[in-house]
């Protein structure tokens, strides 16, 4: 314990904190995408796959138990992260008391440079997804629990909603760019003979989440799948 | 080639500091950019007006003295380059230069655009040396040295300390730096047996010394006058990493037997 405290007390140890809980948020999303894809299977295929997400691991662990865990784990890597970046943030801030007059940037990339206005908009996103799919808030038409289909269908079927998730989306892509090469470059694992890989496969993974949970969203609002009204 | 120099004046690490414009006119465009401050200089001395302050020692960009932000650029415009090698043709004619020092808590301005580097050193004095036994010079084969790792520790060890890494890092983090003294010593043989004791020393150093943390953004690679690369960042803090976590805090004395 002793040596993860004075760990953590390091602004290099801090960024492996932002890393190691950046890359399980981002794992979770591929499994969550992946999922959310089961909505092009139909209704029966996803609220099975609903209700199979609270079997996981039964026959051992007993219902729901593996699914706590991997909820809080998630909450706790969402709370460590954020955590860490508001200390790494006012270290920074404190490191550069007066500002330049003549601001330039030259090589940073804009997704590098948006990474503390996309967290935001995502943590302000995840509040109200959780709320809305999780708690059945803020919908305008009844929530049933259990009934994912239907439930998303009503909500992405008109209406702004399934843009403003579209858009989100679309932050998640920009934050992740930066966020899942800076996992390896801060790990040490890149070098040059692998950067351009690595960078590569950062935009790739993050184009194809952005792609794979836009298509729900829009398959719904286009009239695609559904239920019928 | 006529300019208007928009300078940082501060008369004293206390006093409050503002950008003072000058004009300069007929400079001629092999001029170098300290050049013109000499001149500049030269007038104001005979102008009974304060001279203003800047770094330089060298001039021929290998001793890493000056220590100029220009337009927005650590070291001015140019990649691979330091503020003494900037010269006036790389401005147009007519145009504002501005020239500001340093800016970080850990690089604090002593006066107009000279800043006090003295935390540099004390990241060096934490941790970057080796010890080296004192008696006759050994026999320079008794250590072979791949090539591959003696090119790499050069890249690293080509560091030389102007801080211009922590200038231009939007975070003021002085992580390259650090990075290339923890690299060059760490990729050499000679360099081993201290090797988790200087990253931990060196980096705890930088923090105390009030520099910011790295975000990636790799703006201190491009201002780097010797180019050196951020994988050396990623390389510290795998060092760093594996000096905290896998050593034993204390290695020495008795344990509990019941």
């Amino acid at each position: 314990m002793n040596k993860l405290t004075q760990f953590y007390g390091t602004a290099v140890g801090k960024k492996f904190v932002v890393a190691v809980t950046g890359i399980m948020m981002a794992g979770f999303l591929v499994m969550h995408m992946i999922g959310n894809l089961k909505a092009f299977a139909g209704a029966t295929k996803l609220d099975a796959y609903a209700l199979y997400l609270r079997d996981i691991g039964q026959d051992m662990f007993g219902h729901e138990t593996v699914l706590w865990i991997a909820r809080i784990g998630l909450v706790v890597a969402v709370v460590a992260h954020i955590f860490t970046i508001v200390l790494l943030v006012k270290q920074n801030h404190k490191a550069r008391p007066v500002k330049y007059h003549v601001k330039k940037s030259f090589v940073s990339t804009f997704p590098a440079r948006m990474m503390r206005v996309s967290g935001l908009l995502l943590l302000i996103f995840i509040i109200v997804h959780i709320a809305q799919f999780t708690f059945g808030e803020w919908l305008s038409t009844p929530f049933e629990e259990g009934k994912v289909y239907s439930n998303i269908s009503h909500a992405f079927g008109s209406g702004w909603l399934p843009w403003f998730y579209v858009f989100m989306m679309f932050i998640v892509c920009i934050h992740l760019c930066h966020g899942l090469w800076s996992f390896f470059q801060t790990l040490g694992i890149d070098n040059p003979d692998r950067n351009k890989l690595l960078r590569g496969l950062a935009i790739v993974v993050s184009l194809v989440l952005f792609i794979g949970f836009s298509a729900v969203p829009v398959a719904f609002a286009t009239g695609l799948i559904g239920v019928a009204k | 080639m006529n300019f208007i120099l928009s300078i940082w004046r501060q008369a004293s690490p206390e006093a409050k500091g503002k950008m003072v414009k000058y004009k300069m006119s007929n400079v001629s465009e092999e001029t170098s950019l300290l050049e013109m401050l000499d001149m500049l200089n030269e007038k104001l001395t005979l102008k009974d007006e304060e001279p203003v302050a800047f770094d330089s020692d060298c001039r021929e960009g290998i001793c890493g003295s000056c220590s100029l932000v220009v337009n927005g650029r650590a070291h001015g415009p140019g990649k691979l380059t330091t503020s003494c090698q900037v010269f006036m043709r790389s401005f147009t004619d007519g145009q504002t230069i501005h020239l500001e020092p340093y800016r970080s808590a850990a690089l604090p301005v002593i006066k107009d655009l000279v800043v006090d580097r003295t935390s540099l050193d004390r990241i060096i004095q934490s941790g970057g040396y080796i010890s080296a036994h004192s008696g006759p010079k050994p026999e320079p084969n008794s250590v072979p040295i791949g090539y591959d790792e003696l090119e790499e520790s050069m890249d690293a060890a080509a560091c030389i300390g102007c801080g211009a890494c922590a200038a231009a890092c939007p975070n003021g983090s002085a992580m390259l730096f650090t990075a290339a003294k923890i690299g060059h010593l760490g990729l050499l043989p000679q360099g081993q047996p201290e090797r988790s004791s200087r990253a931990k020393a060196m980096v705890q150093q930088m923090d105390d010394e009030g520099f910011g943390a790295c975000t990636n953004y790799a703006e201190c690679q491009d201002a780097c006058p010797k180019g050196i690369s951020i994988k050396f960042i990623g390389r510290m803090n795998k060092d760093f990493a594996k000096a905290m976590l896998c050593d034993e805090l204390d290695p020495r004395g008795s344990m509990d037997a019941n």
